[in-house]
């Protein structure tokens, strides 16, 4: 897992299906149905497509999230690795490993994306992400303060992605694909 | 589509849409140009019955001017009041118009004897016994209309224009030429005036210039507003709000799970 990989890597979704998928959710959710009936008057029905357009590319661009500081931040809280952060902090060079035991990792946002019509915020669309990433064997390697490296045995993910009450993009709880060491910056 | 005429009055207080058309209450294509003329008006005010030295007043007050003035004999209205106006009262002219006034001069007066014998005449209004004679007045005896001719054309010798290779054509040929080329020139102008007032590409239609307002889209409350200039582009923008969202670390020991860190 490097820096590179995002939640949008492990929460695949249908982008270009995507617009369609919201025209359809318009009655579903109350927030793009206020919008639609806003900006009826105000646009054209091709326009109003290519809004759709538009705001189905930021939505999908919510799931731009990469993994690793999540799980950094997740882990500077245990207990044994920030007592090893604070004893690599204070001896450069000194390395240290930590054997995390087996546990999972829940994470949760909500953004929202706000609509603004001639400079004003008619709209506030809400959309969260869930993961739940569970870690069985991680290694850290921590040096100068920091989380330099993780290994890990087996890394399992379960990921939901939602539009208000809209299910977009769903992954349940299985193993996903991820390299041996991982470098970590944070 | 409905329009207010709020807008326009305030931009200039004086101004008041006269006329619009489309008439208010009527739908009209978005964009579409509202004719309206915010020129200033006015209704010219009755000045019958009023004395010379109440004009000025009244001409002031309804912001129109003297015209042409002229007299006459009238019987409804006392010598020196004005009988007759035009434009007529009541009617919407540009204000500075001019109205032209008849001021009266009082009935005709008539003599009593002799019975058939006028006094005075109104000008303009031959009496009827005009071309009678009195009776009992000698009266010189008038001379018999003589009858010319019928010469449709004068002969050559009588036109003083015609010249010897005028072929024998009578005088009022030259004259008639010069009516048909005034009237052909006359109409030649028109044409070109027509062509050039009328409007094209780069000459906008009058009625866009005098009157330069339009009508913006059917608003949510269903209220319209004239306003300086069409809404040729809608802004939407779509901004992202984050979440640094919340973490929970959970272990997994001997089947349950314990919460070790929360973010």
């Amino acid at each position: 897992m490097s820096q590179a990989n995002t939640v949008a890597d492990f929460l695949p979704l249908d982008v270009d299906g995507l617009p369609g998928k919201l025209a359809a959710s318009v009655k579903a959710v109350p927030q793009l149905a206020r919008l639609m009936a806003l900006l009826s008057t105000k646009l054209t029905a091709v326009q109003w497509k290519a809004f759709l357009h538009t705001l189905a590319g930021k939505v999908a661009g919510l799931r731009d999230e990469p993994l690793t500081p999540i799980l950094a931040g997740a882990w500077k809280d245990i207990r044994k690795v920030a007592e090893a952060i604070e004893i690599t902090r204070r001896s450069p060079g000194r390395v240290e490993t930590v054997a995390v035991a087996d546990h999972t990792i829940e994470h949760e946002q909500k953004p929202t994306l706000e609509v603004y019509l001639d400079g004003s915020r008619v709209e506030e669309i809400p959309c969260s992400l869930s993961l739940e990433i569970e870690l069985r064997g991680l290694l850290l390697e921590i040096e100068g303060g920091t989380l330099r490296k993780m290994t890990t045995g087996e890394v399992q993910l379960k990921g939901t992605f939602k539009l208000a009450d809209v299910v977009l993009a769903e992954k349940q709880l299985q193993p996903i694909a991820i390299p041996g060491e991982i470098p970590l910056t944070g | 589509m409905f329009f207010s005429t709020a807008a326009p009055a305030q931009r200039s207080p004086q101004a008041r849409i006269f006329q619009p058309t489309p008439t208010p209450t009527r739908r009209i294509p978005l964009g579409a140009f509202v004719e309206v003329n915010p020129r200033r008006w006015t209704t010219v005010p009755p000045f019958k019955g009023h004395r010379r030295d109440e004009l000025s007043r009244i001409f002031e007050e309804s912001h129109l001017k003297r015209g042409s003035e002229g007299e006459a004999y009238d019987a409804t209205y006392p010598a020196g009041v004005v009988s007759d106006q035009k434009p007529e009262a009541g009617q919407t002219v540009e204000r500075g118009s001019q109205v032209s006034l008849t001021f009266s001069r009082g009935a005709a007066l008539v003599t009593s004897a002799p019975a058939e014998q006028v006094t005075a005449i109104p000008p303009g209004k031959p009496s009827p016994r005009e071309d009678r004679e009195p009776e009992g007045v000698p009266t010189k005896p008038r001379p018999k209309p003589t009858m010319r001719p019928a010469t449709p054309y004068p002969t050559a010798k009588e036109s003083p224009t015609s010249g010897a290779g005028s072929g024998g054509s009578g005088g009022s040929i030259p004259t008639a030429i010069i009516l048909v080329a005034a009237a052909a020139a006359v109409g030649l102008l028109t044409l070109v005036y027509k062509i050039l007032k009328r409007p094209g590409p780069d000459r906008p239609d009058r009625h866009e210039v005098a009157a330069n307002l339009e009508v913006r889209p059917v608003r949510n409350d269903g209220r319209q507003r004239l306003l300086g200039k069409p809404p040729n582009a809608t802004r939407v923008g779509i901004a992202i709000h984050p979440d640094p969202g919340r973490t929970v670390v959970r272990f997994h020991r001997s089947g349950s799970t314990e919460k070790e860190g929360e973010r």
